[in-house]
């Protein structure tokens, strides 16, 4: 068990987790979190959100609301003019905001803030507040968007192409002459919300200068550091501290509520606090819808000769992270497959939608959902069988990318063995399956599907290792604790690095005036990126403690040898506690610092820098049920594989891989979210149905793969927050393709839609060969759209 | 802030709710709960009605079972009684939402809420359920239709006779494995289920505004009539309805699975016959 200071109910000083204790805290809700934290005479806000997808804001009339009980201050656009921070943006271009000024953007677009000594009193005094809009033509959809004549909407910008990634590799042309059969297929994403349980929180509060904010914050570096410019502050100036989370799913990887918030506490002059109900969730942050175009070539060995695609993004109001997305989805859309000749044209726009941001798998899963079931559809129509196509297809080790970059460490035939083989498993055990239906109405099947996701390339990491008088380690970092069990990582990598017992360590949660710089707890990267920087720290750690300990006993460190607790004088056994070093040192503590930084390797051959420092790494597995009279899709049987390299935190890491199967399973089977007149069609989890309990497959067995250790390689430690997710909707898609004969193009898998393909026979499969002709532009066409 | 009263009678009842309107009674409190969290406005005053002896009662009579109109969706699932008298009854309860709110939510909740959308409403007009409902002039027999207007006063109790035919089947469809809305639920009995010409009640709920009843696609279901023809009498049967066209699924949807759950229903009941 990892030790544990005495809970902290100032939330000034930073918390110390305690690591074995978190489970149980958790599911008995003593957790502390953001929406927990509270200041003396801290003031509650509540937000005055657009009506309307687009239009001039006009003003907002203040009169009524400001005479409701409890009303502190009511702050508008007026306000950053009057402060000078009309002009101040933020966000992944800095196109966002404080609030909205001059002119609103999205349905929910936040408008005001009213400040009450009451939660209740501000929301009801925010009801109050008439926002005075002149509507304007909203753009609704990309296609839209990208259209001559297509309003505009981001004010001076000439179009509404947010973003344009485009990459090509080889002679397209040759190699779609080489083809024997061509394949092209149209399949779609819709929005969906990232849906953790604990909505954005944010409390902010000014002293002297100094802006200090708890916030749900998946990067508090970088939301410090926004906070600093947007405010002309020095970055010292400023604190962002993050309590572990309530989940995040990449929802909480920007700035969103902060800047506002600190704003309405720099004018209300009182601590404010915001918290999100769950319909301000949704038009907080959202997935980006996604239309893929993607087209393949095979030769007569079944082997590819070509693929290529075009994907056309919703970004919504503001960029958030829609250019990494669009590069992520692009590069990932093809696959981890030997392909010759490659083109791929990302393109990103902005329309009058709630903002998309990053979701679980950064853009990966809307590409996978089209690429892995278009491997699929190929297979199927050559009669080949799927896992054999892809074994015949998958790159290994030292191969090109479809970009031109070598792969040195790829292990995608090993991940899509080891979830075949889990599947089979799975099938053995169990022996209580429920018969099909006695009147064959139930169809059974099988698929597979394989991912590749890159990790962020360069990013930074920093960690601070203390060792303390009492001999326990500090692990000081910025990673943020969201459930996935970053702190037991870091612990664990600290204390296997320092050959200290777990015991000792104790992790600093993030707080930017005390633990270092990281770039963002996402995009899989702590465990490998951060426990990168804490191995640092230790072998820093470890050096000047041994130079302390040599002026201490007056020989050369080189005659030093670590004994356990102590170091000894080889020669004399002399020796000194490590507590005690740190006793002796200026502070009491004796700091060790590391740092991360991946950056991308050239490639042996082009020279060109690599996409990715490496590749997250899964293959998916899953027999189906589908009720051939309803439409219903049952996931009977699930298995999946990932690349890990090393496993730090055994049980963690098998978590992670079971969450990833099950988070996949919303967005396939379930989640949906649209915007008719740009308002959000859910505003509640009623409606917007997440996977339940109910809904996981009994048998369910997932493997993180690892390296056999040796001596003179080092095995680099993957993170698994996203390795399986984007093979989970395609393997489910490719699942009941075979099981009905017909193939789903558009999430999600709704039983309407498998009504449709049901109508539809095997339009999806059977045609298609050629020049992209038969089933497939009969799906394109949409043949299996219609309903929810 | 909503006012709240206890009476200690279901006179005391009757005359609070008469006396301070619009008060309206509460018992599990679950659908004023989510409407108020979907921000609808809620009623000003509120008469607990839960603890009442005449709304709590499960009572096997020589004929009937009557069934209380505050009993729980939990204490209906478990009841020996209903579980021996009316299996239907209880299946629906124990499918209905989640442990947590079937715990709280009221039998009497459950039909009056949500008419069209309530599993056990379409399970006890399957039954042939009749109410008696506590009105300010006196209670009335157990006579009153279930799915007719709602008038003033308090719903007491429904009965159904038994013993209850014999066979019966329950479809509900929902999406997801746990924790939604269905997107349709039929119910079916059939007294003599293994005859060619059985008779019996067919209805659906979560389809429309009010229960839907479907004899015309149970006859065709029970002679085993061919899919246009089982399809073409549901559209007889729905001709005047609106079915709903919701976040769940299309009225399109709703009017093509009503044959195949009508069909599954029968066939289930068959097994149980």
């Amino acid at each position: 068990m990892i030790g544990r200071e005495p809970s902290v109910a100032n939330p000034g000083s930073a918390e110390v987790a305690d690591l074995a204790a978190e489970a149980r805290d958790r599911v008995a809700g003593r957790i502390r979190y953001a929406i927990d934290t509270a200041l003396p005479s801290m003031a509650w806000a509540a937000l005055v959100r657009s009506p309307v997808p687009a239009g001039r804001l006009r003003g907002v009339d203040v009169r009524s609301a400001s005479a409701a009980d409890g009303v502190v201050a009511i702050v508008s656009g007026e306000d950053l003019a009057r402060e000078g921070l009309a002009a101040a943006r933020f966000g992944g271009l800095s196109d966002q905001p404080i609030l909205a000024i001059d002119r609103v953007s999205y349905v929910g677009e936040p408008v005001a803030v009213v400040v009450a000594e009451s939660r209740s009193a501000a929301t009801a005094a925010a009801a109050q507040v008439r926002v005075n809009v002149d509507p304007s033509a909203p753009v609704l959809e990309p296609d839209a968007a990208l259209r001559a004549n297509a309003p505009v909407v981001r004010e001076g910008r000439a179009d509404n192409v947010l973003s344009r990634w485009t990459r090509r590799n080889g002679d397209l042309a040759a190699a779609r002459s080489r083809a024997v059969r061509t394949f092209r297929d149209r399949f779609s994403n819709p929005a969906a919300q990232q849906a953790s349980l604990e909505p954005h929180v944010c409390l902010a509060s000014w002293d002297d200068g100094r802006l200090r904010v708890w916030s749900t914050s998946q990067n508090p570096s970088r939301v410090a550091a926004e906070l600093a410019t947007l405010f002309g502050l020095e970055p010292s100036a400023v604190e962002v501290r993050v309590p572990p989370l309530g989940g995040a799913y990449g929802g909480k990887n920007q700035a969103k509520l902060e800047p506002l918030v600190a704003f309405a506490s720099r004018v209300s002059g009182r601590p404010v606090k915001l918290v999100n109900r769950r319909a301000d969730e949704f038009v907080t942050v959202t997935k980006h819808p996604a239309v893929v175009t993607i087209e393949s070539g095979v030769d007569e060995d079944g082997r590819f000769t070509h693929r290529s695609a075009e994907i056309l993004w919703s970004a919504g109001a503001y960029a958030l992270s829609s250019v990494p997305v669009a590069r992520a989805g692009g590069l990932a859309v093809l696959g981890p497959y030997r392909i010759p000749a490659a083109a791929v044209e990302s393109v990103m726009v902005y329309t009058n939608h709630p903002p998309g941001g990053s979701f679980r798998g950064l853009g990966v899963s809307q590409a996978a959902w089209a690429g892995e079931q278009q491997v699929d559809r190929i297979a199927r129509t050559l009669g080949i069988d799927p896992v054999s196509f892809r074994r015949a297809n998958l790159l290994a080790s030292g191969e090109r990318l479809w970009t031109g970059e070598r792969v040195a460490d790829a292990h995608w035939l090993e991940c899509l063995d080891a979830a075949v083989e889990q599947l089979d498993g799975a099938r053995r055990r169990d022996a209580v399956a429920p018969p099909a239906r006695r009147d064959g109405t139930l169809r059974q099947a099988t698929g597979v599907a394989v991912a590749m996701k890159h990790t962020i390339t360069p990013a930074r990491s920093e960690a601070i290792l203390a060792l303390r008088a009492d001999g326990r380690v500090e692990v000081r970092t910025s990673a943020v604790d969201m459930g996935q069990g970053v702190e037991v990582v870091v612990a664990r990598v600290a204390a296997d690095a320092l050959e200290l017992p777990l015991e000792r360590m104790i992790v600093v949660r993030p707080d930017t005036s005390r633990t270092p710089f990281d770039m963002t707890t996402s995009s899989s990267r702590a465990t490998f990126a951060v426990g990168n920087a804490v191995e640092a720290a230790a072998a820093d750690l470890v050096d000047r403690l041994a130079e302390a300990v040599s002026v201490s006993l007056g020989v050369p460190p080189d005659r030093l040898d670590r004994d356990g607790d102590r170091f000894v004088d080889r020669d004399s056994r002399r020796g000194i506690g490590l507590a005690a070093v740190a006793a002796a040192a200026p502070g009491g503590e004796i700091l060790g610092r590391g740092t991360f930084v991946n950056e991308p390797e050239r490639d042996v051959d082009t020279g060109e820098p690599v996409s990715s420092s490496h590749w997250h790494q899964g293959a998916v597995a899953v027999d189906v049920a589908v009720d051939v009279g309803t439409g219903v899709v049952r996931v009977e049987r699930a298995a999946g594989a990932a690349w890990a390299g090393r496993v730090v935190n055994p049980p963690g890491a098998r978590l992670q891989n079971e969450g990833n199967v099950i988070f996949g399973l919303g967005p396939s089977l379930f989640e949906s979210l649209e915007f008719p007149d740009g308002a959000p069609d859910v505003t509640d989890l009623l409606d917007y149905r997440l996977p339940t309990i109910a809904d996981v497959p009994v048998e369910l067995a997932t493997r993180a793969l690892e390296a056999p250790p040796t001596a003179d390689v080092p095995v680099e430690r993957h993170g698994l927050g996203e390795s399986l997710i984007p093979a989970v909707a395609p393997a489910i898609g490719n699942a009941v393709a075979a099981a009905i004969g017909g193939r789903i193009r558009d999430l999600p898998i709704s039983p309407e839609r498998v009504l449709a393909a049901l109508d539809a026979g095997d339009g999806g499969d059977a045609g298609g060969g050629g020049d992209a002709g038969g089933g497939g532009e009969a799906g394109a066409a949409g043949d299996t759209g219609g309903g929810r | 802030m909503a006012g709240l009263t206890t009476p200690s009678s279901l006179a005391e009842a009757l005359e609070d709710l008469a006396a301070v309107p619009p008060s309206r009674p509460i018992a599990g409190g679950v659908g004023f709960l989510l409407r108020r969290q979907l921000g609808e406005t809620l009623p000003e005053r509120f008469v607990a009605v839960g603890c009442l002896p005449e709304l709590r009662a499960i009572e096997r009579l020589e004929n009937a079972l009557a069934i209380g109109a505050a009993v729980s969706l939990a204490e209906l699932a478990a009841s020996p009684i209903v579980r021996t008298d009316a299996p239907l009854l209880a299946a629906a309860a124990a499918a209905a939402a989640n442990p947590g709110i079937r715990t709280t939510a009221t039998l009497g909740g459950n039909l009056l809420d949500r008419p069209g959308g309530s599993d056990l409403m379409a399970a006890l007009l399957a039954l042939g359920a009749r109410a008696a409902w506590a009105r300010p002039g006196g209670v009335t027999e157990d006579s009153v239709p279930l799915d007719g207007p709602v008038g003033d006063g308090l719903l007491l109790r429904v009965r159904t006779t038994v013993p209850t035919a014999a066979a019966w089947g329950f479809e509900r469809l929902r999406t997801r494995g746990a924790g939604d809305r269905p997107t349709a639920t039929v119910c079916v009995t059939l007294a003599d289920a293994r005859a060619e010409n059985a008779i019996g009640r067919a209805w659906a709920t979560s389809v429309a505004p009010r229960p839907v009843e479907l004899s015309e696609t149970l006859a065709a279901a029970i002679a085993a009539a061919s899919d246009e023809e089982i399809v073409a009498a549901t559209d007889v049967d729905l001709r005047d309805v609106v079915v709903v066209d919701d976040l769940r699924a299309t009225a399109e949807y709703r009017r093509r699975v009503l044959p195949v759950l009508v069909r599954r229903a029968v066939a289930q009941a068959r097994r149980r016959s």
